[in-house]
């Protein structure tokens, strides 16, 4: 049997940004792996139908319903992660700097976690993958209305967190002294 | 790095700057395996391969419980009982209306609407779908299924508890989820699930096993 033509060639181009839009979605690299083999072997079984323009917002589509599925169905089983735990880690630094909270991948997973996978989802097609409203739409399977008032509580959550870190850094600083 | 996307939405510019360039640090460095491509297609083979081998032993097996079905349907009730007389306790419909109907009473009294332990049914799930850009509203999913047991007294206990569909309409329209449920009586009800703040919009989150989408925001 036959790999479809222009399959690997697409694995090849795509594969490193995949693995990273599957990091980003469920925060582990070995599930992030896993995503995108799962999403890879629907569009390889599809290939002729899906057509190559619409290779990547079906793989994209395929990826974000399979994580939130599988969230909701082994939301009570154990999920390896790459990090312990969503809170700062003692000592790590927090900078001040709105700018600066998200440049480690740590501060990044730790933030992300915070967030309910949809919110998550959104944040990630929207601000990694660039995609528009309507494009994270499609690819969620909801509204357009659903994303905008995702990625509004989304970065609601994300701003409350920022500032329980400068609070958390005031606070060190106090405690230093 | 703001894109026109954002300048449309309103959102903060330096906000969504630190959430673009953190997402690229994050995963800068982070390179898939060189054999992913060939391990999504050996499994693609192998499923093929099975689908193949299943569809040419599907015809035999097909008409085999075609025939035993129509039999079977000459003794036993709309939900699988072996009488009748079983029916009775159970509730329900029997198929699912394409469209999400309107109560024609829609359980405001308090009164519990269906047994605590109503045997089997059917829940019909309905949410918006799109076709071609524009949002059809309320058409049944295959998400649409057959309780029993523990489900069916769960779903019951939602149903009876569930609070007037006046109290939950307040994420986007769009954002709902349907049941319908109707028993033997006649009575009717539908439950509304709401997809955008779960328990949090002053609606009950309904199990997963009800409704699909309800406990994305655990």
């Amino acid at each position: 049997m036959e790999d479809p033509a222009g399959f690997h060639d697409y694995v090849a181009v795509n594969r490193d940004r995949l693995v990273r839009f599957g990091w980003l979605l469920c925060g582990s690299r070995t599930s992030a792996e896993d995503l995108v083999q799962e999403a890879l072997v629907r569009v390889w079984l599809r290939w002729e139908r899906v057509g190559r323009g619409s290779v990547d917002a079906y793989v994209h589509k395929v990826m974000v319903s399979t994580h939130l599925t599988r969230r909701r169905r082994l939301w009570r089983r154990e999920e390896p992660t790459d990090l312990l735990s969503g809170k700062p880690v003692p000592g790590e630094r927090q900078a001040p700097d709105p700018m600066a909270l998200w440049d480690s991948r740590d501060a990044l997973a730790a933030a992300l976690r915070r967030l309910p996978p949809r919110q998550r989802a959104v944040l990630v097609l929207r601000f990694f993958l660039d995609l528009s409203e309507a494009d994270t739409a499609a690819a969620m399977s909801c509204t357009r209305g659903t994303v905008k008032s995702q990625t509004y509580k989304a970065l609601r959550t994300l701003r409350g967190y920022a500032d329980e870190l400068r609070d958390g850094d005031r606070l060190g600083v106090r405690h230093g002294d | 790095m703001v894109t026109d996307h954002d300048r449309d939405d309103g959102l903060d510019t330096a906000e969504v700057v630190a959430l673009r360039l953190g997402f690229q640090t994050a995963v800068g460095d982070m390179h898939a395996s060189a054999d992913l491509g060939e391990r999504s297609a050996r499994t693609a083979r192998s499923v093929r391969k099975r689908r193949d081998r299943a569809v040419k032993i599907a015809g035999p097996v097909a008409v085999l419980v075609l025939v035993l079905g129509i039999g079977a349907a000459f003794r036993l009730g709309p939900f699988g009982e072996h009488t009748p007389a079983a029916v009775g306790a159970d509730t329900g419909v029997t198929v699912c209306p394409p469209a999400l109907p309107s109560p024609a009473n829609p359980g405001e009294s308090g009164d519990a609407l269906l047994p605590a332990r109503p045997g089997r049914m059917l829940s019909c799930v309905y949410r918006n779908v799109w076709v071609d850009g524009a949002s059809v509203p309320s058409r049944v999913v295959t998400d649409s299924r057959r309780l029993a047991g523990a489900d069916a007294r769960r779903a019951a206990s939602i149903v009876n508890g569930a609070p007037p569909l006046t109290r939950a309409r307040k994420c986007p329209e769009g954002d709902y989820e349907a049941l319908f449920f109707r028993n033997r009586a006649g009575l009717e009800a539908v439950v509304t699930i709401n997809t955008c703040e779960g328990a949090s919009d002053g609606l009950r989150v309904v199990d997963p096993l009800l409704g699909p989408g309800a406990d994305w925001f655990r």
